[in-house]
């Protein structure tokens, strides 16, 4: 980890999963500085998720006890496990890793892009909780500022992310987020999303107690939480299979495909189906109705399966109904989503490289469409190589590199489809009633948007106007992709449309907002102590501004 | 090693290493709690049973923590003061100063 601040970096990657390590690793190796912004306490993403440590991250013992590995990809003489060192590049002087770092502005111009972000106090990599600070990241054009590359790092200087720092390139290696799971009671507390009951276990060494899990939902992570959890001493009550009858079976020709390109996924998924039915977790499947149901928190979970009533108690309910690229930042960006051909999901539109639809801006992992953590390795590397190409021009070896792993990616990618396919997204009725919350925020019910689109809100952005639907605190992160399944499923529209999203990505105290506004080029130091104005605690700006919305 | 209650919806896996750690105490609504160290403030919440985080701004029905990872909003808290903050973003540590999301 860099021990001095990167006030001119050649390129800001956003995410240390395994798409933005790979980068970060691809770029430091060939000399680039990196600055790598990750909202999370420790690096290694949601698949590679541990606990934080004064050391910068644990060396977590689940991941291999539970099945966990952390990506990477086989290396001769790396360690043990015969898996690379996955966080190499957080070693080296030339990456400079911010943990707790959100990004909460981004805009994409003639002149560059310009990103705001903060990181909290708690994981201030100096060790000093001081308050939570606002920089600013400035990418710049790199013809109009040729010395941006030049510019050598003090290694006097101390750990210092100064205020207004500068780049040449941007990865963006947001990964995924879970499609929600809308049925009549699912904003209850207790229920809890697959990937939830996966971090409980990674950062935390927690499992539901006995007696009281429930899974509901589809999809490989729905299977390798069961087995996680029952590896690590839970236990599995039900597992609540939503999918549809027969999607197996329409999918095999992929699985055969599938079979013979990624044969790792298909033998995991093989045990996984294996482990189960060896550890006697009940199956229930075809269902047709499900509620959850409690007072406080989630109680009970009911429905109908083949014709037949269910009902089991529990204390804790994970829900999964697969993953979507999170598109969070691409959005506030302005960039260009298409819908994905099987899941209709929006996609962020890019080349095999990785290479969005703004210049120096490249999307890597997960985040520009699902593939999954091995795959997101070689993404990460493959837009490293792209982004080092841009940089010192082309050469023949290089091109040929990149060449030969995009089509590599390219062809994995294919062959993973057999997974969209067999778990398609559900109906958004399928269990939600008119009653049933869409918005979870601003509790804006499917009945709500449906008297919305039925008065003439055409749009995502129009039924926001109507309803509120997506104009909470999440921003529409939970709320857009079932939105606009209901859009397309109601009215047959399924041209790419979307929630706008507007700054601040996440809630920020007005009062830093500013200060890092004015701190401009100066000498601010952010590390130093706060300021008494942010000690006194503005109100926190945390609402879109949906005032400047101009839909048409 | 801290007290475990068998009423929690959550426990520790069943290996020593998840009974086994450092532990820090932090203050919540006024509670002091003991969580492990490198946990969020979120895991160390549902670790003591706590599943709601306050009432819902709009309907005041109890909500709380669904994803863990940053998005969903439910696990907002004012953390050693700062309002709106999302506490699985958080490490946890001594003495912090959490309050659940206020009725506002």
């Amino acid at each position: 980890m860099s021990r001095y601040g990167p006030s001119c970096v050649d390129t800001i990657v956003i995410g240390a999963g395994p798409a933005g390590l790979a980068t970060a690793d691809v770029l430091s190796e060939r000399g680039h500085r990196v600055l790598l912004l990750d909202e999370q306490i420790a690096p290694g993403g949601q698949i590679g998720r541990r606990a934080a440590s004064s050391t910068g991250f644990e060396r977590w013992p689940w991941p291999e006890r539970y099945g966990i590995t952390a990506p990477g990809r086989p290396r001769a003489n790396s360690g043990r496990d015969g898996r690379e060192n996955a966080f190499a590049a957080l070693e080296r002087p030339t990456v400079h890793y911010a943990p707790g770092s959100t990004v909460i502005d981004a805009v994409a111009d003639d002149a560059g892009v310009r990103i705001t972000w903060q990181q909290a106090s708690t994981i201030d990599p100096s060790g000093h909780a001081t308050g939570t600070h606002v920089h600013r990241v400035t990418l710049e054009p790199l013809d109009s500022n040729p010395e941006i590359r030049t510019a050598t790092l003090d290694p006097s200087l101390p750990v210092r992310p100064l205020a207004d720092t500068r780049a040449a390139a941007l990865v963006l290696a947001t990964g995924a987020t879970e499609r929600p799971l809308v049925f009549p009671g699912h904003t209850l507390p207790g229920i809890l999303t697959a990937g939830a009951l996966q971090a409980l276990l990674k950062q935390a060494a927690l499992v539901p107690a006995a007696g009281g899990l429930v899974l509901a939902g589809q999809g490989p992570l729905l299977l390798l939480v069961a087995e996680q959890v029952s590896r690590a001493g839970g236990r599995v009550e039900a597992l609540l299979w939503t999918g549809p009858h027969g999607a197996y079976l329409r999918a095999l020709p992929g699985l055969l495909r599938a079979g013979f390109a990624e044969p790792d996924l298909v033998r995991e998924g093989a045990r996984l189906l294996v482990s189960l039915r060896r550890r006697g977790i009940p199956l229930i499947d075809r269902i047709d109705a499900l509620r959850a149901h409690g007072r406080e928190r989630v109680e009970r979970v009911t429905g109908r399966a083949r014709g037949r009533s269910f009902a089991f108690d529990c204390g804790v309910l994970g829900i999964h109904d697969g993953v979507l690229p999170n598109t969070q930042l691409v959005r506030l960006l302005g960039l260009t989503l298409a819908r994905d051909p099987i899941t209709q999901d929006l996609v962020p539109r890019c080349d095999a490289t990785g290479a969005s639809s703004a210049t120096r801006v490249w999307i890597a992992g997960d985040g520009g469409g699902i593939g999954g953590a091995p795959l997101a390795v070689l993404r990460g590397r493959l837009a490293g190589l792209a982004v080092h190409r841009s940089l010192t021009g082309p050469d023949r070896q290089l091109d040929e590199r990149i060449m030969i792993l995009a089509r590599q990616v390219t062809s994995r990618r294919r062959a993973r489809t057999w997974v969209d396919r067999s778990h398609p997204p559900l109906r958004i009725d399928r269990f939600a009633d008119e009653r049933t919350t869409l918005c979870r925020c601003e509790a804006v019910t499917l009945g709500e948007v449906r008297a919305a689109i039925a008065a003439g809100a055409s749009g995502p952005n129009r039924i926001k106007t109507f309803t509120r639907c997506g104009m909470g605190t999440c921003q529409g992160r939970y709320c857009h992709e079932p939105l606009d399944r209901l859009l397309r499923q109601s009215t047959g529209e399924d041209r790419p449309q979307w929630l706008r999203v507007r700054p601040p990505l996440k809630p920020v105290l007005a009062i830093d907002y500013l200060a890092a506004d004015s701190a401009g080029e100066s000498t601010h130091d952010p590390m130093s102590e706060p300021s008494s104005l942010t000690r006194e605690r503005a109100a926190a700006g945390t609402a879109p501004d949906d005032a400047r919305s101009t839909e048409s | 090693m801290p007290a475990y209650r068998s009423d929690l919806p959550f426990v520790p896996a069943a290996d020593r290493a998840a009974r086994e750690h450092d532990t820090v105490s932090f203050e919540v609504d006024g509670e002091v709690l003991v969580a492990r160290r490198g946990e969020t403030i979120a895991t160390a919440l549902l670790r003591h049973g706590r599943l709601a985080f306050g009432p819902h701004p709009v309907t005041r029905e109890p909500v709380g923590p669904l994803c863990l990872m940053g998005s969903c909003f439910g696990c907002l808290c004012e953390i050693d003061g700062r309002p709106g903050s999302q506490a699985c973003l958080e490490v946890v540590r001594d003495g912090l100063i959490v309050r659940t999301r206020i009725d506002t």
